[in-house]
């Protein structure tokens, strides 16, 4: 499902970063996830071909009753840059912004190049991860907080 | 110019040994080190796999 995704994407051009728990595992981290979170280049190009996406996937907003006049296009992701979304190729949530990290362009140069099958992608890196868990500062973070920070001390060891 | 990123140690940056932490907090740290042994696609397959279990099991 997300190898997927992420396949997907960059074959569409997207410019996006994984983040978030996907991100975690990509770095190491156990912990199960069935979504997953992508920071978006917000420039207009990008923005049609990600809504273009999301729209060929029947993207709808996650845990709204189904019928209510909502289009994936490029204005509902101007208007709402950050939206939690179901799709029938998996749960996505799009952001333009990483809480403690920045816009895209600072989690892009936060990033680092990662591969799965023949995909090369970006993902947030394992220290700029661990700053939007201790930026977000829910209480859900916690546990995954303190397993990256493990993480990060384990990989300098090994 | 670059963030400096994470570069304290020990949850929001109290200074304590992050596996230490982690081992108190009940973290199986021997399932990290086995995952930090795989590669990048191996993580993310097996993290789909996970996924598609928990979608497909049903009780009976």
């Amino acid at each position: 499902m997300f190898e997927k995704i992420i396949a997907a994407l960059v074959a569409a051009g997207v410019r996006f970063v994984v983040v978030g728990g996907v991100a975690g595992v990509a770095h190491g981290s156990v912990r199960l996830t069935n979504d997953i979170d992508i920071c978006y280049d917000a420039a207009a190009d990008n923005v049609r071909a990600l809504a273009a996406l999301l729209a060929e996937w029947d993207a709808y907003l996650r845990g709204v009753d189904p019928g209510l006049p909502f289009a994936m296009d490029e204005r509902a992701l101007r208007t709402t840059p950050t939206m939690t979304l179901t799709t029938r190729m998996g749960n996505i949530d799009v952001l333009d912004s990483v809480a403690g990290v920045g816009s895209y362009a600072e989690v892009s140069a936060a990033s680092e190049p990662c591969v799965v099958g023949d995909t090369q992608f970006r993902v947030l890196s394992l220290p700029a991860l661990i700053t939007a868990k201790r930026a977000a500062g829910r209480p859900k973070d916690l546990a995954h907080l303190i397993e990256l920070e493990a993480l990060a001390k384990l990989k300098t060891q090994t | 110019m670059e963030k400096d990123l994470g570069e304290r140690e020990g949850v929001g940056g109290s200074g304590r040994d992050p596996v230490e932490v982690a081992r108190a907090y009940g973290v199986d740290l021997g399932l990290l080190v086995a995952n930090l042994k795989l590669t990048t696609t191996e993580r993310l397959r097996l993290l789909d796999a996970m996924v598609s279990f928990a979608q497909r099991v049903r009780h009976v």
